[in-house]
C-alpha cells in the first residue's frame, strides 16, 4: 500500500478544523431529523423548542456563530491506516490537539470550560491533564486518515452519564430496568438537552463499557443500526418507545423527545453485567476532517468509528 | 401561552401574576453568576459590587465573550442548568432580593419556598438560545472577578433588549412546570417497565446482603 505522510501543519489543520467546525456547523443527520420533527410536532411548546434550536443554528452556520455556547469537553477520535506515517510520529497527534483546541479557545470558537476538578482554577485554554482527549485507533482497512472532533456538551455529559455493575440473574430486565431509570432521570426538566442521541454500552470491563456507550452516542449517526438483528430492533423499539414517553424538547412535553438510539455490546466476564449510559445532545456536535492518498482534505459527519 | 414582554427591575406585583408556562420577553440589566458565585456569595460572603435593587433578575450563565477594541461581546450565551445550585439557591434568593432566575432546567423544593416567600420566579430556556440572546445583548456594561474566576464563572452585567423567549418554570405560587410535564412522562413509563416485565419491587442482586 502506498504511504500516506501527513505533515505537523496537516494534523494541526485537521485538529482545528473539525473541533471548529463541529462548534459551529451542526451535522447534517442531526438537522434533517430535527426539521422533520419540526413538521410533525403538535405541541406548541415543543414546536417553539425546535424553531429556536433551527434559528440558532442558522445564525451559527452564517454568521459563524456557536451552535451552542457550551462547546464542551475537547474529544477527538483519530482512526489510522496502516499505511499513514506522521511527521515527527504518531505523537505529534497529541502535541497538536492541545495547539489547536488552545486556538480556538483563544479565538472564541470554545468556551474555556476546562477547571482542576478540586480547585476550580480555570485552565484558560481547555487544555491540561488528560485532555483534550485524543483516542487512536488504527485501521488495516483503511488507507487515510480521518480526525473526528466532538465538543461534548456539559448537560448531557454531566446529567448523562451512569454505570452499574449487575450480575448474570439480573439478566435482560436488569439492563432494561437501568436503561429506563436512566432515560427518565437524565431527560427531567431538560438536563441532558432533549431530544437527545441515547448511547447505550452492555458488558465488556468498566472501562469498555462506559467508552462504547459514549461512542455509540457520540460517534454513531442517525438512523446508523447495530449490524445484529437482534440488537438493532431493540434500538428500534427504544426509540418508539421514548418518543411515545411525552418527554419532549427540553423535557417540556410533546413528541420529539429522542433523536436516535445506539446499542453496543462487548463480551463480558463470565460472572458479571456492567452496563452503561450517554446521552447526547439534541445538537450532537461532531465532524470528521479525513486526509486521503491525494493529499485531499474532505469533511463530512459520518465517523464510522465502530470496530466490533 | 401568554405571551409578556416585562421591564427590569421586575414589580413584585407583575411577578405575583405569572404562572408556570407564561411566555416571557425581558428588557433591561441583567447580571451573570454560576456555581462560583453562589459558593462565594453565601460561603464568603464575597459579592460584586452590583445594585441588586436595580437588577433583581440573576441569569445563571458562562457567556462566551470576546472583546474588540476593548470592548467586551457576547459571541453566543445560553443561560446553565438552575439545579445544579440548589444546595444555594434558597439562601441567594433571599440575600439578593431577587425577583427573577434565568437558567435552564429548573430549581428544587426549597428555592421554590424561598421564591413563594420573596417574590420571585424561575425563567427556564426555550431551545438551545444562544446566538439569538447573544444578540439581544445590546451592551455589556461591566464585569466583575474576570481574573480571579475567568470568563465562564465571572460576574457580567448586560443590558437586555426583548430578550427571550423564556417560560416560567416555578411561580410564586409554588407551582413546577415540569412536575406537571413529568406525571404524564410517569404515567408512560410504567407502561415501558410493565412491557419488559419490570415490577415495582425489582431489585438488583443484593451482593451485600
Amino acid at each position: 500500500m502506498r504511504e500516506l505522510f501527513v505533515t505537523r501543519d496537516t494534523v494541526y489543520d485537521m485538529m482545528y478544523n473539525s473541533i471548529t467546525m463541529a462548534a459551529t456547523i451542526m451535522p447534517s443527520d442531526v438537522k434533517s431529523t430535527i426539521l422533520e420533527y419540526l413538521n410533525r410536532e403538535n405541541n406548541e411548546t415543543a414546536r417553539l423548542h425546535l424553531e429556536v434550536i433551527m434559528r440558532n443554528c442558522e445564525m451559527a452556520e452564517k454568521e459563524g456563530r456557536l451552535l451552542c455556547p457550551d462547546t464542551g469537553s475537547p474529544l477527538y477520535y483519530v482512526r489510522i491506516g496502516d499505511n499513514v506515517r506522521v511527521e515527527g510520529g504518531f505523537s505529534t497527534l497529541y502535541g497538536e490537539a492541545k495547539k489547536a483546541v488552545a486556538k480556538a479557545t483563544a479565538n472564541g470558537k470554545l468556551r474555556p470550560n476546562m477547571v482542576h476538578p478540586i480547585t476550580r482554577e480555570n485552565t484558560g485554554t481547555n487544555v491540561g491533564y488528560y485532555l483534550p482527549k485524543v483516542e487512536v485507533r488504527f485501521d488495516p482497512h483503511i488507507d487515510y486518515m480521518d480526525v473526528i472532533a466532538v465538543p461534548k456538551g456539559g448537560g448531557s455529559e454531566i446529567f448523562g452519564t451512569f454505570y452499574r455493575v449487575m450480575y448474570p440473574a439480573d439478566g435482560k430486565r436488569g439492563i432494561m430496568k437501568f436503561v429506563l431509570d436512566c432515560i427518565k432521570e437524565s431527560t427531567y426538566a431538560g438536563k441532558t438537552c432533549p431530544p437527545n442521541i441515547l448511547g447505550i454500552g452492555i458488558g465488556g470491563t468498566a472501562d469498555i463499557c462506559m467508552k462504547i456507550a459514549k461512542e455509540a452516542a457520540v460517534l454513531r449517526p442517525i438512523g446508523s443500526r447495530h449490524p445484529e438483528k437482534e440488537i438493532a430492533d431493540l434500538e428500534m423499539e427504544l426509540v418508539e418507545m421514548v418518543q411515545s414517553s411525552g418527554i419532549g424538547p427540553m423535557g417540556m412535553g410533546g413528541m420529539s423527545s429522542v433523536l436516535d438510539v445506539h446499542i453496543e455490546y462487548a463480551v463480558t466476564h463470565t460472572a458479571g453485567l456492567p452496563v452503561g449510559f450517554n446521552a447526547q445532545c439534541s445538537l450532537s456536535r461532531r465532524k470528521v476532517a479525513r486526509i486521503t492518498l491525494d493529499g485531499n482534505m474532505t469533511y463530512s459527519d459520518s465517523p464510522e468509528w465502530e470496530y466490533r | 401561552m401568554a405571551e409578556i414582554r416585562l421591564s427590569i427591575p421586575l414589580k413584585e406585583k407583575e411577578v405575583r401574576d405569572l404562572e408556570i408556562g407564561d411566555v416571557i420577553y425581558l428588557d433591561g440589566p441583567i447580571f451573570t453568576g454560576r456555581s462560583l458565585f453562589h459558593i462565594r456569595a453565601i460561603d464568603e460572603n464575597i459579592l460584586p459590587p452590583v445594585d441588586f435593587k436595580k437588577m433583581n433578575i440573576f441569569m445563571h450563565i458562562g457567556p462566551v465573550m470576546v472583546q474588540v477594541n476593548n470592548e467586551w461581546r457576547p459571541v453566543s450565551m445560553a443561560p446553565t442548568s438552575s439545579i445544579r445550585f440548589e444546595k444555594y439557591g434558597a439562601a441567594v434568593i433571599r440575600k439578593l432580593g431577587l425577583k427573577g432566575i434565568i437558567g435552564k432546567t429548573t430549581m428544587g423544593a426549597e428555592s421554590t419556598v424561598a421564591m413563594k416567600e420573596v417574590g420571585c420566579v424561575h425563567l427556564t430556556v426555550v431551545g438551545v438560545m444562544g446566538n439569538t440572546l447573544a444578540s439581544q445583548v445590546t451592551r455589556v456594561l461591566n464585569v466583575h472577578f474576570l481574573d480571579k474566576l475567568g470568563k465562564t464563572e465571572a460576574t457580567w452585567v448586560m443590558e437586555l433588549e426583548n430578550a427571550g423567549p423564556f417560560i416560567v418554570s416555578i411561580d410564586t405560587h409554588g407551582k413546577n412546570l415540569f412536575h406537571r410535564v413529568n406525571r404524564e412522562v410517569e404515567k408512560r413509563f410504567e407502561d415501558f417497565y410493565a412491557k419488559y416485565g419490570i415490577s415495582k419491587d425489582f431489585t438488583y442482586t443484593d451482593v451485600n446482603p
